[in-house]
């Protein structure tokens, strides 16, 4: 089989060394693309940063301490609003997806409220939970939780009813089907879908630092626009995206050692 | 790897179609000029439904852009040829010391924008150690810092709380901060609260919080004419709602349009502002030798964002003023 | 066939089954059926597709309820699933995040045998079905086949009064199918569990039944029985003989008759 055939056959293998050859020239093109148009002068660079200037900003980010102290400060609050989420969006999504009780009573509901613009409901926020903390971490829960409440549901939904079945006919009651065989199977889908929400929870970071933000990524950035610093915001969100990317592959790793016996992502 | 590329991806293909673009020449010779959705852009309307920009021989595009956060760019990327701003902000964005020429004066915000405190606030000086909600880097951010530095405090003096001037209200008016600096119908909102009454507006501050129409220093070179048709346009249109105000306010509210379009409410917000029409202009801007308040006006604003750090040139106000277009 | 005190292991009374899907209207899966299952007999159940024959199975497992009628185990009325009838699927039904033992273990995890007993019980189990040294194994690393043969011994390991297996060699290419069923009837001949058994090859159904069960087309009706006098015990040779060729000629007529009525 010519190369060309085993590499363009669905879902066949290919070898992790030509994998990363292929994402690294991918962002290699990428990356020559964003000099050319930089340092080119094909795009004005007020709007376009060169990616030097983009360095530069980092190392003055790094420099003064701003840069840390925004990441982590960012960092914590997607955490922390994330973590409240799916320990709810976990137990409840399963219940949903298997009971159509709970079904009933929650989702039309949750359906609503995914598409609600989250930035429109600030002023309630502000309201109800203040202006402290608590209001960004509200953010971040809000534009995460509903989501992954869907998502589960559905994961919770696919298991195979025979399963279930065939657990009873093995002695379980009501009970055990639920805590042991319901449960566990759901995993592989669960880990999943907390991977991807975890991605979306970071597009609420600017909403959430717009009140009462004085540090943080987010209010990083919405400052840099005030001005357009290019180059903060690109850093801003480069920044965004490498830890995006660094939490992906934790969960992907998390997930093939937490649940070696699941099938391969 | 792969994350970080498809980030890039759709930035750079938006960018591109942005920035390459902006390379277009002049096309048609419409003048697209963007504004908010404020009283004070009333005029530009009448300007328009009464003909004075054809009958001026110009061809004038309204754009409403709320943010200026996304009206500067728009600006700097060539899709539009003049904004609204007020004096304070255009600094902000400029690159070089003469970017942005000011050419006429607009209106002047006369009580619709202020400061509403808790009552135990008598004067700005109490606000010493308070918290006070205000968006940083705006024109109330400017505000509150002239205000401030004439008490001779600094904002580091303050327990300053940024959001935008809604969210101010919103937060005051829920006793979340002891003070905001907003503007209608957030005054008059604290001003209802038990807790709350006004502290300062910009009636005691004339001149400062000023818009004015801005344009490329390039581009106005290039385009005398339209901006004196503008201008005088503009003038003109100020001139017609004096003497005709129930009209001018139908067209006003129309134009405008957005939470203003119901003529009552256009009304009632137009009472905190005043229009500059012909002499005051002249009264505003003054000459080259003799400067008016608006040469004030932008220097305190260059200090101000220059003590913040926000100044990304060395500039001056008469690298900034464009004395030509009023007197003529 | 009953026992010396003439009572049947499963006896299905008059049992009919009717239910309203979401769109359309009600349909009588199953009409007035009764049938006895008796004690170390290995029942067969055949009939064309849709007949109602998975209905049937899950109603004995108690998973749903008829609409009329009843169904009882050693006299005793059954209403509810338990382990005294045990099921084998179609489909795969292993748990994906337990190993081959920890598979066969569930059911006497939850009966609380203790541990040593579990693992003794197993490893009898998985002898019996060829699978000793894949205790340690998970299942997405083991062929349907082996799958199957998991499902099994789980089943069996559990020692329920009765073994209840629908069409569970159906997803299975010939061949392993064919190595199932010998699988199947050299570990009957060592435990004669009490099966009914559902399928739609004719020929698997004569090679490891005692009594072969012909059902209608929907609304399913017991539709005739017959006696399968081949001696045991049975190998696969059993196919080419003479009495196996006149007992498929007469079942498969009876099954044709009612796929084309079930066509319509």
């Amino acid at each position: 089989m010519s190369w060309l055939d085993a590499y363009t056959a669905p879902k066949q293998d290919i070898p992790p060394r030509v994998y990363l050859a292929i994402s690294t020239l991918v962002a290699a093109l990428l990356m020559a693309l964003w000099c050319l148009l930089s340092y080119g002068g094909l795009v004005r660079e007020d709007f376009l940063p060169t990616p030097d200037a983009v360095v530069r900003a980092a190392i003055a980010g790094i420099r003064d301490g701003s840069l840390l102290v925004n990441t982590a400060v960012s960092v914590g609050e997607i955490m922390s609003g994330f973590i409240i989420a799916s320990v709810l969006a976990v137990p409840i999504g399963i219940l949903m997806g298997s009971f159509k009780v709970v079904e009933a009573a929650i989702e039309p509901v949750t359906n609503f409220v995914r598409y609600l613009p989250v930035s429109a409901l600030i002023p309630l926020l502000i309201l109800w939970v203040g202006i402290g903390i608590e209001e960004k971490i509200s953010v971040i829960f809000i534009g995460t939780f509903f989501q992954q409440l869907i998502l589960i549901a559905d994961v919770s939904r696919s298991v195979p009813h025979d399963l279930l079945d065939v657990s009873y006919t093995l002695g379980a009651s009501r009970r055990t089907v639920v805590t042991r065989v319901l449960i566990p199977a759901t995993m592989p889908g669960v880990m999943d879908t907390l991977r991807v929400t975890l991605g979306w929870a970071w597009t609420y970071l600017v909403v959430a630092e717009l009140v009462a933000g004085n540090k943080g990524l987010g209010y990083f950035i919405l400052n840099s626009m005030r001005g357009l610093f290019t180059d903060r915001i690109f850093l801003g969100i480069a920044v965004i995206g490498l830890l995006g990317l660094l939490t992906d592959q934790l969960f992907k790793a998390g997930r093939n050692w937490l649940l070696p016996w699941a099938q391969d992502l | 790897m792969r994350r970080f590329a498809t980030l890039i991806a759709p930035i750079a293909a938006a960018v591109l179609a942005v920035g390459i673009n902006a390379a277009d020449p002049a096309a048609a010779e419409t003048v697209s000029i963007a504004h908010s959705t404020w009283v004070g852009y009333g005029p530009l309307y009448i300007a328009r439904d009464k003909g004075f920009f054809s009958k001026n021989g110009v061809d004038v595009d309204l754009i409403v852009i709320e943010d200026p956060k996304e009206r500067f760019p728009t600006l700097m990327a060539d899709k539009i040829q003049m904004i609204a701003s007020t004096v304070d902000t255009a600094l902000l964005y400029m690159k070089k010391p003469d970017d942005f020429q000011y050419v006429v004066a607009i209106d002047d915000s006369n009580g619709g924008d202020g400061i509403v405190a808790n009552k135990d606030i008598k004067t700005v000086a109490d606000l010493k150690g308070k918290s006070v909600a205000v968006n940083e880097g705006s024109v109330s951010d400017f505000y509150l810092n002239v205000l401030l530095s004439q008490e001779g405090l600094k904002e580091s003096d303050l327990n300053v709380v940024n959001m935008t001037a809604s969210d101010a209200g919103t937060a005051f008016v829920s006793k979340q901060v002891d003070a905001a600096v907003t503007w209608e119908p957030w005054l008059s909102r604290g001003k209802a609260s038990e807790h709350g009454h006004l502290l300062v507006d910009s009636s005691t501050t004339p001149g400062l919080i000023t818009d004015v129409l801005i344009a490329k220093t390039s581009w106005v070179a290039d385009h005398k004419k339209d901006v004196a048709a503008i201008v005088k346009s503009w003038n003109e249109a100020v001139a017609y709602y004096r003497e005709h105000p129930d009209e001018s306010l139908e067209i006003m509210a129309k134009g405008v349009g957005g939470w203003l379009k119901d003529p009552k409410d256009f009304k009632e917000t137009l009472t905190g502002i005043k229009f500059y029409g012909g002499e005051d202009n002249k009264t505003f801007f003054g000459t080259g030798e003799k400067p008016g308040p608006l040469s004030k006006t932008v220097a305190d604003a260059i200090k101000v964002w220059s003590d913040q750090g926000r100044l990304q040139v060395q500039t001056s106000p008469d690298k900034l003023i464009d004395y030509e277009f009023v007197h003529e | 066939m009953r026992d010396a005190a003439g009572k049947a292991k499963l006896r299905i009374s008059s049992v009919t089954l009717r239910f309203t899907p979401r769109t359309g209207n009600p349909v009588t899966a199953l009409e007035d059926i009764s049938l006895d299952v008796g004690p170390q007999e290995f029942s067969v159940i055949v009939g064309p597709s849709g007949c109602g024959k998975s209905s049937l199975l899950r109603l004995i497992a108690g998973l749903i309820q008829p609409t009329s009628g009843a169904i009882y185990l050693d006299a005793r009325q059954v209403t509810r699933p338990g382990k005294d009838r045990g099921m084998v699927f179609q489909s795969y039904t292993l748990f994906h995040w337990l190993t081959v033992r920890q598979n066969v273990e569930f059911g006497l995890k939850i009966a609380n045998v203790n541990s040593e007993q579990r693992a003794r019980i197993a490893r009898k189990f998985l002898a019996e079905v060829g699978l000793e040294g894949f205790e340690n194994a998970y299942p997405k690393q083991l062929s349907g086949g082996m799958m199957q043969r998991v499902a099994l011994a789980r089943a069996l390991a559990n020692d329920p009064e009765i073994l209840l297996m629908d069409e569970p060699f159906g997803a299975l290419d010939s061949q392993t199918r064919s190595l199932m069923q010998e699988l199947l009837l050299k570990i009957w001949e060592s435990s004669h569990k009490t099966v009914l058994f559902i399928t739609h090859d004719i020929d698997e159904a004569i090679l490891l039944g005692d009594r072969v069960h012909v059902m209608t087309a929907r609304p399913g009706r017991m539709k005739e029985m017959i006696a399968i006098d081949i001696a045991r015990p049975r190998s696969v040779d059993v196919l080419t003989s003479a009495p196996f060729a006149a007992l498929k000629r007469r079942i498969m007529a009876l099954v044709h008759e009612e796929a084309v009525r079930a066509m319509g």
